[in-house]
């Protein structure tokens, strides 16, 4: 298949709303797109559930949205859902976490490790500390255990 | 539920006809015995099994609401 962007985004909007129909979630979506991609913004009474224990529910979502339709699509689309700002507040949340991370890792001089995330969440934390000299980033550990390690590079 | 693991592993393979969907209902636990056409088994696991893990991760979040507990099989 080899669908333009607007068919892409209304079939993912589709798939969504067909999941939050079988498993009963109270969820409405609204669908966009942008330069970066399809993005499917989700409220409703099961917010809630939808965000609980770090997003897990709309990370695999997404996760699916990205294995259906990315190689559907002639160039490459992604997909982006979202729910409350949940992305925008927890980049804020993530880069804030990073900082502190680096800071503690500078004055005892040992790595520190954050908690797991997902590797979109990952990335945010390898890129708030790409330019700092003093402190490197990497990853350890795999699946949903994979968390970000923050050592001094001294 | 059988219908939303059937639709998941539709969207996901080659050959959506060939998907079978088995479900064995317990007190407090369904298992849910998904088959697909051979060349389709990775599609529907994923790399390093993060396909099958978000299907679990639904499935989950629907148990939580119902109070039961749902499990995903893949067989070849």
């Amino acid at each position: 298949m080899n669908l333009d962007r607007e068919e892409l985004a209304q079939k993912a909007d589709e798939f969504v709303c067909e999941i939050f129909r079988r498993t009963n979630l109270q969820l409405e979506t609204e669908v966009r797109l942008d330069e970066e991609g399809v993005k499917i913004d989700v409220s409703g009474q099961d917010e809630g559930l939808f965000l609980s224990d770090n997003a897990r529910l709309l990370y695999a979502v997404n996760h699916l949205l990205n294995q259906i339709f990315y190689r559907q699509s002639r160039d490459g689309c992604n997909f982006f859902l979202d729910c409350n700002n949940y992305r925008r507040d927890r980049t804020s949340e993530l880069e804030l976490m990073a900082d502190k991370a680096a800071e503690r890792a500078r004055l005892t001089g040992t790595g520190v490790s954050l908690q797991p995330m997902p590797s979109s969440e990952r990335r945010i934390i390898h890129l708030a500390l790409a330019d700092l000299e003093d402190v490197r980033t990497e990853s350890e550990g795999s699946g949903w255990h994979r968390r970000v390690l923050i050592i001094p590079s001294a | 539920m059988r219908e939303l693991v059937e639709s998941i592993a539709k969207a996901l393979v080659d050959n959506p006809d060939e998907v079978r969907v088995t479900e064995i209902e317990g007190e407090q636990t369904t298992v849910f015995e998904l088959r697909v056409a051979k060349p389709d088994i990775g599609k529907v696991i994923g790399k390093q099994g993060r396909t099958a893990e978000a299907t679990r991760t639904i499935l989950g979040a629907v148990g939580m609401k119902l109070r039961k507990r749902f499990v995903l099989e893949i067989l070849d």
